[in-house]
């Protein structure tokens, strides 16, 4: 169990205010903000790489605040991987192994046990040069799994890979923490990363911690402009997916959502569209038609439910509905005044197949 | 203030450079102690060394530091968060990685010494078979006129430079000094 303690920093560019944290033993923390708030240098605070100026660090128990990196076992993974180019694939997961003058026996079986794990057991002798993005992702990260650290950060791993890479190793991350059972503490500007890993979620910005909690409960109630805004999408529900035709059909308490998403929409090709497979799905809030009498059309999504707030919000107007799960939809305001809605109207929301993604 | 100082023979006349170690040497006091002590510069080979050293120093030191400003200290962030202290970091990861700047310092650094003339001709003066080298060579027998020797000798010259570069831009090309 982690617990940060009111920890301040100032390293000139960037800087930590007050940071207070704590995290469960084998929980899966994301932390989420814009460029400049502060996530690495909590991280490499974390690390043991800066001291605070102010407040304490805890780990299971131990104070580490004044210790120095290799005695917190504490693991990172740096965003450009940071690969010792100079040491071959193998030496380099064995790296941490050697530092702690493990036996060779020891340091082979987990060094295999790991690779395997992430499936680079055949780059074993390869130079991190010749490697591709994701495989050299795949190698920082068993660097940092074999040393079974306390807690280990991950800064941004997925940021720089291409889309289908980055959904399988989402996936493998999620595989790693349920094997390995480690803490994590993920960093992100990626919501979709939130969603499908994070337990819990903090938000900073300005090197503060704004809010923390279950991703559902920061992005339904996002506290304040800068976290709505930041993510950009709303109306995001998990359920079980299964497929009919092209279409996928997700289930969310009782309520059916259609999705022309391909395939179970993750363009992976492997493993998808598995009938009552956990996936989310999500229907950004320009895309539903609200309207006061059914509408008819094509689209394949339509439900009804009562007005339960309204943001009104200059140019857009945000409207909540709830038709057993919460909508939030947004209208012009010309668009709104034409309705003339208000709280407690009965109004029919209307969203096509292709405006619901899945992931 | 430690910048100016290393880089001050950069910009000094090698010639210059080599009657300011020969005053130093060879008239102040604490050149005429080193000589009482045993350790003559003036007109030694001894002072071929130290000619070459002083003038070529601050051309390896921008070398290296170059070398190790290119390798981010997140590498030896890494490493300390896998075990190391700050010497194993430097010794596992961090002078490993410099190794090529190194090397192709080092040689570029000896080029440049083996053909420095001014500071070495001041120094260590230019005797025939006592403190002659190569560029000195070239010089003496130019000036008696033997032809043929000095060519030869220029030739030697001219390879080991373009071996040295060779060395230099292999290694290290794109460098920025």
């Amino acid at each position: 169990m982690l617990r940060i303690e009111n920890v301040s920093i100032d390293l000139g560019e960037f800087a930590l205010r007050d940071v207070s944290l704590e995290v469960g033993d084998g929980e899966y923390l994301v932390i989420i903000g814009p460029t400049g708030s502060g996530k690495t240098i909590l991280m490499e605070t974390i690390a043991g790489i800066y001291s605070p100026d102010e407040g304490r660090i805890f780990l299971n128990g131990r104070e580490i605040t004044g210790k120095v990196s290799r005695m917190r076992n504490v693991c990172m993974v740096y965003q450009d991987y940071m690969l010792f180019p100079h040491l071959s694939v193998k030496e380099n997961i064995a790296f941490g192994l050697r530092s702690r003058k493990a036996s060779p026996g020891e340091i082979d079986k987990k060094v295999a046990g790991a690779s395997e794990l992430l499936g680079i057991s055949h780059l074993h002798h390869r130079r991190p040069g010749t490697l591709s993005g994701g495989e050299q992702q795949r190698v920082a990260i068993a660097r940092a799994i074999v040393m079974e650290p306390a807690v280990m950060l991950l800064d941004e791993p997925l940021s720089a890979l291409d889309g289908l890479t980055r959904e399988r190793l989402r996936r493998e991350l999620k595989r790693i923490h349920k094997v390995y059972g480690t803490t994590i503490i993920h960093v992100t500007h990626n919501f979709e990363e939130v969603f499908s890993l994070a337990d819990r979620v903090a938000v900073m910005d300005g090197g503060e911690i704004v809010q923390v909690g279950t991703p559902e409960e920061v992005f339904r109630r996002p506290k304040g402009e800068m976290i709505a805004n930041f993510v950009g999408v709303e109306n995001v529900f998990k359920g079980a997916a299964s497929i009919t035709q092209e279409l996928v059909e997700i289930e969310v308490d009782g309520l059916r959502i259609v999705s022309a998403a391909a395939g179970g929409g993750n363009g992976g090709g492997d493993d998808c569209g598995t009938a009552g497979r956990e996936v989310f799905a999500s229907v950004r809030p320009e895309d539903i038609l609200i309207s006061k009498v059914p509408l008819k059309s094509s689209a394949r999504n339509s439900f009804h439910g009562k007005v339960e707030e309204i943001a009104n919000g200059g140019i857009m107007v945000k409207v909540w509905v709830d038709v057993g799960i919460p909508f939030m939809v947004m209208l012009t305001r010309r668009g709104f005044e034409e309705m003339d809605l208000s709280k407690g109207d009965l109004v029919y929301l209307t969203f096509k197949a292709t405006a619901v993604h899945v992931f | 203030m430690a910048n100016t100082l290393l880089d001050m023979p950069l910009a000094l006349p090698p010639l210059v450079a080599g009657v300011g170690l020969l005053l130093f040497f060879g008239v102040s006091i604490p050149g005429r102690d080193l000589a009482g002590a045993g350790l003559v510069f003036v007109f030694t080979p001894l002072g071929i060394v130290i000619a070459q050293f002083f003038v070529n120093m601050p051309f390896m030191v921008r070398v290296m530091r170059s070398t190790f400003e290119e390798i981010s200290p997140r590498y030896e962030h890494v490493a300390k968060t896998l075990g190391c202290t700050d010497a194993q970091a430097l010794w596992r990861v961090t002078l490993p990685m410099a190794t090529n700047g190194l090397i192709a310092g080092s040689v570029i650094t000896w080029s440049k010494g083996i053909g420095e003339f001014g500071a070495v001709l001041m120094l260590a003066g230019a005797t025939r078979m006592k403190t002659e080298t190569l560029p000195t060579s070239l010089f003496l027998n130019m000036s008696c006129g033997k032809l043929d020797e000095a060519i030869a000798v220029a030739t030697i010259l001219i390879l080991i430079s373009l071996v040295s570069l060779y060395v230099f831009e292999r290694r290290v090309g794109g460098l920025r000094l």
